[in-house]
């Protein structure tokens, strides 16, 4: 039974790469002695899978791993027996079973939002947030923003707008949510530096000058982003 | 969430910033206020090197149970951080509390090898304290070393204030209770806290003996210096007790030994890293000390005697490391591990646990036999994993020179039996440059290798064969050490090496299997400066200096290591390849470490030295006792 994961990375764990947290769940579920099913042959792994892997420096409310379990144990358990194997700044918010027919969080996903603030310098460079803000719909109104998109294997020319479902500025914090499915997966700090652009600065943004914080990742469900989180149900 | 000591900026502009903001799984956290000494251990190279140590990881959890005191770790900041740590002068910090250095009791530094020497310096200078000892003020850590390469500690001794001399569990007690009534007192002075650890047992301190040397430039006498008019002085301690501080510090520093090793400590709760380190699973060791007197091996003598840990203990720690540290994979740390005298009952409990818990067990170099390979057969995938020997000499008269007990009949025996199995890769390692190599010696290191290959192609019918065999061979070049029976031998130029990894080479291309072989050797002018270091004196401290002020970090690192800047260095200080590296050394010649005591007697030494010009082998500690002093320790192979 295929279990999903959710989980958040905050403070200092934004250093900590995606692969080392692969690794780092490895051995947290080991010493949680879940259930969980191995691989065969003479180096046998843990069936696990995450989701979008997370940049170096951003954290995160919504991480997400599915794991394959051998048996069931309740939500509350499973939540319990993982926080007792974290360090300070990550933490297990949810532990819910997955239909069976259920794709894994990579692939499943669509869409993730995020929270975004600006740092001290940055702000400094720009002037009044709230001035800034009130420019947010202008820039959606445009007639396109082209990106030039760069893969392995060649360079494309993309329309950034239909991918912006939602920009916000409240309380000192801008949130964006857009793509990211894997055909058109959307960077917020692209979005940022764009938007700014279009305002007429000239910037070049970073994890250092942006604190970029994902709230969640989306699937979709009836033509409705769905949080992957609401896919699976809690079992007692 | 914990404050760091790097900037956000900073750590987002560095490769791998997890090297520098601890809080990783199972470290210890401590309130400053309840503790009295912070001691701040450090691995000179880089994080992921550093947390692989067992060493560490033992006195980390040792110092830490001590109820006054908080062990921090501190590893070398990779060049790219050194250079903005210099460049916007920032202190070095220890990664639990992320304090500076400077302000701790003590920085203890390891030394494994001697390569490290500049990052020595380098964690000095970054954290802000003198790089030489005799310019530091009561204020600045005490700084101690301890390690492998304190067997010799003359090339560094300039920057240390105190020497550890034998292993960490025996004495840290009383020099750390030494510390705390002195350090509390209102005389406390630096100098006179390092008079009074002259005395504890295995305590070197460097700046407290005068060397004078020969016009040759070797040493004429090494001499504890006097103090107070030659008068004890009585030092009254903060806990009211009367520390009496000898006028003259001890001739002779004794190696210390802990006698029963199931009584140390042992990290069952080792910390995990978040990034990979090299030692990326649980390290159990089984025992220390070794019974077999190779006579290039300096851990084969300075551990001595071989000592065991009880099976039961060992069943215990494997199995509450497995639980607390998550770790996929398990591996046994010793010196030959096969002599270890309950490893079959070991391995089958392992294998028992780990098929359990879905670990993988990591097998040593385990001597090659029907049991060996039975277990190898058990944990690996024959068909991809490789059987390993370290015959370290191609000759059998190389072989009795070193005392190296393995025969060319073992190999073979156990090569075939391992063709037999389904394996068809073989490692073997080798030395090149020992004292009273021939080319005969040299060649014969390929021709083995043919011959074993041959034997796969006779054994394995065509039809079972996975492919060619895979016979690859190493070679490293010997380096003499101190307290070794090969300890007055002579080095030679590095185009001498290179002649010799040559002549395996195209010998090796001559060989009739040759496209079942493979040979690789390790850098030349590497090994010649390690020599130089490893039997070196206190002359060796100002190229030292230089080179760590003209920019040399990292030696140890062959994209790091600049050989002409370490030649101009021994050029600038007038040390000389020739004398340092190239001579023979005079058996009767004062050494450098000769005032240490490591219970291994010279005489001991001597004789095993003419036995290696004889080529005469010596048994091994288990088939004979050859009277090497270790017996005065009372405990391991030497009691039984």
């Amino acid at each position: 039974m295929k279990v999903r994961v959710r989980f958040e990375k905050k403070g200092v764990l934004k250093y900590i790469g995606h692969l080392d947290m692969m690794r780092y769940f490895q051995k947290a579920i080991s010493r949680a002695e879940l259930p969980i099913a191995y691989s065969e042959g003479f180096n046998p792994h843990q069936i696990m899978s995450f989701g979008n892997p997370l940049g170096l420096g951003m954290t995160s409310s919504a991480e997400y791993m599915d794991i394959e379990l051998l048996e069931k144990i309740p939500s509350i358990e499973g939540i319990n027996r993982l926080n007792e194997q974290m360090v300070p700044g990550i933490k297990i918010l949810s532990f819910r079973y997955l239909p069976d027919k259920a794709k894994n969080a990579m692939s499943s996903t669509e869409a993730s939002s995020y929270k975004i603030r600006l740092s001290d310098k940055l702000q400094a460079e720009l002037g009044d947030l709230r001035d800034i803000s009130n420019r947010i719909d202008d820039f959606m109104s445009l007639n396109e923003c082209i990106i030039t998109k760069k893969t392995k294997k060649s360079t494309r020319e993309l329309d950034i707008l239909p991918l912006i479902y939602e920009f916000d500025y409240r309380d000192d914090y801008f949130y964006i949510k857009c793509s990211s499915s894997s055909g058109d997966n959307i960077k917020p700090e692209v979005i940022m530096s764009e938007f700014l652009r279009f305002l007429g600065f000239e910037l070049k943004l970073d994890r250092v000058n942006l604190h970029i914080e994902r709230l969640d990742i989306y699937g979709l469900e009836d033509g409705n982003f769905i949080s992957l989180d609401s896919i699976g149900i809690d079992k007692n | 969430m914990s404050k760091l000591a790097l900037s956000d900026d900073i750590l987002m502009s560095v490769e791998k910033p997890a090297r520098y903001i601890g809080g990783e799984l199972n470290i210890v956290r401590k309130s400053l206020s309840d503790i009295d000494i912070r001691f701040a251990m450090c691995f000179p190279d880089v994080y992921e090197i550093g947390m692989s140590h067992l060493g560490i990881q033992i006195l980390y959890e040792m110092f830490n149970r001590r109820e006054d005191t908080y062990c921090e770790r501190v590893y070398s900041p990779w060049p790219d951080l050194h250079k903005i740590m210099k460049d916007k002068d920032i202190p070095l910090f220890a990664l639990e509390s992320q304090d500076e250095v400077r302000n701790f009791d003590f920085l203890g530094i390891t030394l494994q090898y001697e390569m490290c020497y500049t990052n020595v310096l380098q964690i000095l200078d970054l954290s802000k304290i003198p790089i030489w000892q005799k310019d530091r003020s009561d204020d600045d850590p005490i700084v101690i070393g301890g390690g492998p390469c304190t067997y010799n500690p003359e090339p560094i001794a300039d920057f240390f204030d105190l020497i550890y001399i034998g292993e960490g569990e025996v004495s840290y007690d009383e020099l750390l209770d030494l510390y705390k009534d002195m350090r509390k007192s209102p005389d406390y002075s630096r100098e006179l806290f390092l008079r009074a650890a002259a005395h504890v047992k295995g305590i070197y301190v460097p700046s407290l003996y005068d060397v004078t040397y020969n016009e040759d430039g070797t040493i004429h006498s090494f001499l504890p210096k006097e103090y107070n008019n030659g008068a004890d002085y009585i030092y009254k301690g903060f806990f009211g007790n009367d520390i009496n501080i000898p006028s003259t510090p001890p001739k002779v520093v004794n190696r210390v030994v802990l006698a029963n090793l199931d009584d140390g400590a042992y990290p069952t709760k080792p910390i995990i890293p978040y990034i990979k380190a090299t030692q990326d699973r649980v390290v159990l060791e089984i025992q220390r000390g070794c019974i077999r007197g190779c006579r290039f091996c300096q851990a084969g003598m300075i551990y001595r005697p071989n000592r065991e840990k009880s099976l039961e203990l060992l069943k215990n720690q494997a199995y509450d490391m497995i639980e607390n540290s998550g770790h996929e994979e398990i591996s046994l740390s010793s010196l030959s591990s096969s002599d270890y005298s309950k490893l079959p009952e070991l391995i089958d409990y392992l294998i028992e646990i780990c098929r359990e818990k879905h670990i993988n067990i990591s097998l040593p170099s385990l001597r090659i036999d029907a049991f060996s390979l039975d277990v190898m057969s058990k944990v690996q995938d024959v068909r991809k994993s490789s059987i390993t020997f370290a015959p370290e000499a191609g000759s059998q008269r190389m072989r009795n020179v070193i005392n190296k007990g393995l025969t060319k009949e073992d190999i073979v025996k156990g090569s075939n039996m391992a063709f037999k199995g389904g394996w068809n890769k073989v490692k073997l390692y080798f030395m090149l440059g020992l004292p009273f190599e021939e080319d005969d010696d040299i060649k014969a290191i390929p021709e083995l290798g043919n011959e074993i290959a041959a034997n796969y192609y006779d054994i394995v019918p065509k039809e079972e064969r996975n492919g060619k065999c895979q016979i690859t061979m190493s070679t490293s070049f010997f380096i003499p050490k101190p307290f070794t029976p090969l300890q007055w031998a002579p080095m030679y130029p590095k185009e001498e090496y290179l002649r010799r990894a040559h002549l395996v080479n195209d010998t090796m291309k001559e060989q009739l299997n040759k496209k079942s072989l493979r040979y690789h050797y390790h850098e030349a002018d590497l090994s010649v400066i390690e020599g130089v270091l490893a039997r070196g004196d206190r002359k060796l401290s100002k190229a030292l200096y230089y080179i760590y002020t003209n920019g040399g970090i990292f030696d140890a690192w062959s994209e790091f290591y600049n050989d002409e800047l370490w030649m101009e260095a021994f050029e600038k200080c007038d040390i000389s390849l020739e004398f340092y590296a190239y001579r023979e050394r005079d058996i009767d010649e004062i050494l450098p470490w000769d005032y240490i005591n490591v219970n291994v007697t010279k005489a001991f030494l001597k004789r095993e030295w003419e036995n290696a010009k004889k080529g005469v082998v010596t048994p091994n500690c288990r088939e004979q006792c050859s009277g090497c002093g270790a017996k005065v320790y009372g405990s391991g192979c030497c009691v039984k």
